[in-house]
C-alpha cells in the first residue's frame, strides 16, 4: 500500500471512534465538488453537461470550508470539473491543510505543470492525476491528443519535487488487461505514490451509455489485470476493494462513505446519481432512503454500479468491524489481494450476492 | 415516443395538465434550462435542479443571478424545456471512431510510401 502510515493513523482513530459512538452513516471521503467547468470533454463523462451559466458558477473558501466542517470526514477528495481552474483552490487546499484533512486534488494534470508552485508540498497533499491508461487510451478516453505526454510530464516534476502524486483510472469496457497492465508498469517507474482504479459508471446522463462495464464482464477484466500483481505496483485502495474488484468477494454500496457537496447543495444519494440535494449533511444523513440504493436494493441503477467511491468504504469499514475483516487486510496487505486466477470460471462475489 | 425525445427542448407543461408531476420530475432531471411562469406573472429563467421536498418548491439557479430561488410548487403555472438539453451530443463511439478512422488513413499512407 502506497499510503502514509500518519494517514492510516488519521483514519483508522476516526473510524474506530465512528464505531464506539455507534455511528453506523459515517462519511469517510468528502467528495468536494467545487466546479463543473472542465479544459476537457471526455465522452464517459456525465459531470460536465450543464447550461454555460451553471459551468461558470463555482463553490467559494467560505463554501467550501464550511461543507468541510459539517461533514466531518478525515479525507477530501476534490473532483470536478477541473479544480485547477478555480481561482480560489490554493487557498481553498490551504484551509484543508490547516484543519488536517488529507486531500486528493483530482486532476487532468492540462495545468499542474503551470500551476504546481501555488501549492506547498506537504503531507495532506496528494495531486490525484486521471490517467485511462497508455498513451493511445488515455489520450482516446479524454477524447483530446497530447493530454497523456503533458501529465507525464507534470507527474515527474511533482515528485521531483516531493509532492504526494497518484495516478487514478477508470477503465471502460474495451480496456485490455496486458495495455493496462503495461500502463501500471509505466506509473510505477514515474514513482507514484499508489495507483487509484474504478470501473466506469452508466451515468443516465453520460453520452455514451454503452461502454460501462456490466458487473461480471469487470469481475473477468480485474481478475485478468490484478491477477500475479508485479512488486512495483502499488495501490492506493485497500487489499480488500481490489478482491472485491476482481471478484473474490462481494460488498455492498455504502454510498454515505463519500458524500458529495457542489453548488447546488448535499447530493442524494451519491456521487454518481442525483436524486434531489439537501441543505445541510445532516438532512442528507437522516433523509435519504439508503435502503433503495446498492445491489442488494435492486435499484437498476445500482444493478451494475462496483464504483470506487460506493465501494471502498465498505471495504474499509468491514476491516474495521469484524475480525475476519481485519484479519483479511492484513493479510491482504502483507501478502497482496487474493486474486483467482482467471482460467477459473468460479466467481465467488456472484455466488455470495446471489445469496 | 421515448420520455427523452418527450421531454426535450421546446417542451411545455401547465399545471393543470394531467402529467405535470412526472414532467416536473423530468425537468428537474433536464440538463438545459427552463423557463417557470408562476401565479403573479413573474417569469424565472434558468437551471431548475431539485424538488425541496421538505419546503415543497422548486429550486432554480436564475441565469442572470448567483443565488438559488425557491419557488413553490403550488405557485407554478406553467413550465418550458426552454434550453438546450447539454447532455444530448457527441459521443465517445462517434471520437473512437473518428481516431479508428484517422489511424487507419495513417496506416494507409505508410503502406503506400514503403510500396
Ligand atoms: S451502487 Fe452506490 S455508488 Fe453506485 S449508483 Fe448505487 S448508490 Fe450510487
Amino acid at each position: 500500500m502506497g499510503v502514509p502510515v500518519s494517514q492510516m493513523y488519521t483514519v483508522v482513530s476516526y473510524i474506530l471512534g465512528q464505531r464506539l459512538r455507534g455511528n453506523k452513516h459515517y462519511p469517510l471521503v468528502l467528495m468536494l465538488e467545487p466546479l463543473f467547468r472542465c479544459n476537457l470533454s471526455c465522452a464517459g463523462c456525465g459531470k460536465i453537461q450543464y447550461p454555460g451559466h451553471i459551468l461558470k458558477r463555482q463553490l467559494s473558501y467560505e463554501e467550501c470550508m464550511s461543507a468541510v466542517e459539517e461533514c466531518g470526514a478525515p479525507i477530501v477528495s476534490i473532483p470536478g470539473g477541473e479544480p485547477l481552474l478555480h481561482p480560489e483552490m490554493p487557498k481553498i487546499v490551504e484551509g484543508l491543510v490547516e484543519r488536517k484533512k488529507y486531500i486528493y486534488l483530482c486532476t487532468n494534470a492540462i495545468l499542474l505543470k503551470k500551476k504546481m508552485d501555488e501549492y506547498k508540498p506537504s503531507k495532506y497533499l496528494t495531486f490525484s492525476i486521471h490517467m485511462d491508461g497508455l498513451e493511445e487510451d488515455h489520450d482516446e478516453a479524454v477524447c483530446r491528443d497530447g493530454i497523456y505526454q503533458r501529465a507525464v510530464e507534470a507527474i515527474a516534476i511533482a515528485v521531483k519535487r516531493g509532492y504526494r502524486v497518484t495516478s487514478n483510472t477508470t477503465l471502460f469496457q474495451g480496456a485490455n488487461p496486458e495495455r493496462t497492465r503495461l500502463f501500471f508498469d509505466e506509473m510505477a517507474k514515474l514513482g507514484v505514490e499508489g495507483m487509484m482504479l474504478s470501473p466506469g459508471y452508466s451515468y443516465s446522463k453520460a453520452p455514451d451509455q454503452e461502454s460501462f462495464l456490466p458487473r461480471k464482464e469487470t469481475y473477468e477484466l480485474f481478475r485478468e489485470i490484478l491477477f500475479r500483481p508485479k512488486k512495483s505496483w502499488k495501490f492506493n485502495h485497500s487489499p480488500l476493494f481490489l478482491e472485491y474488484l476482481a471478484g473474490t468477494r462481494h460488498f455492498e454500496c455504502t454510498p454515505w462513505g463519500n458524500p458529495t457537496y457542489n453548488i447546488f447543495g448535499w447530493q442524494k444519494p451519491c456521487y454518481l446519481l442525483q436524486k434531489g440535494y439537501t441543505k445541510t449533511f445532516k438532512e442528507l444523513i437522516e433523509t435519504t432512503k439508503w435502503e433503495e440504493y446498492g445491489q442488494k436494493s435492486k435499484n437498476p441503477e445500482c444493478a451494475n454500479c462496483m464504483v470506487h467511491s460506493g465501494h471502498e468504504a465498505t471495504a474499509v469499514d468491514y476491516t474495521f468491524g469484524s475480525l475476519s475483516g481485519f484479519l483479511s487486510t492484513i493479510r491482504g496487505t502483507i501478502l497482496g489481494p487474493k486474486i483467482t486466477n482467471p482460467k477459473n470460471d468460479n466467481i465467488p462475489a456472484l455466488l455470495e450476492a446471489a445469496k | 415516443m421515448s420520455e427523452s425525445e418527450k421531454y426535450s427542448q421546446g417542451y411545455t407543461i401547465e399545471a393543470q395538465d394531467g402529467d405535470f408531476l412526472e414532467a416536473m420530475e423530468a425537468a428537474v432531471d433536464y440538463r438545459g434550462d427552463t423557463t417557470i411562469e408562476v401565479k403573479d406573472g413573474k417569469v424565472w429563467d434558468g437551471y431548475l435542479f431539485n424538488y425541496d421536498e421538505g419546503e415543497k418548491a422548486l429550486q432554480v439557479y436564475p441565469k442572470d443571478d448567483p443565488s438559488i430561488v425557491a419557488i413553490p410548487v403550488t405557485d407554478v403555472v406553467k413550465v418550458s424545456f426552454t434550453g438546450k438539453d447539454t447532455a444530448s451530443g457527441k459521443s465517445w463511439e462517434a471520437w473512437a471512431k473518428k481516431k479508428g478512422e484517422e489511424r487507419e488513413k495513417i496506416k494507409a499512407q505508410e503502406v503506400d510510401e514503403d510500396e
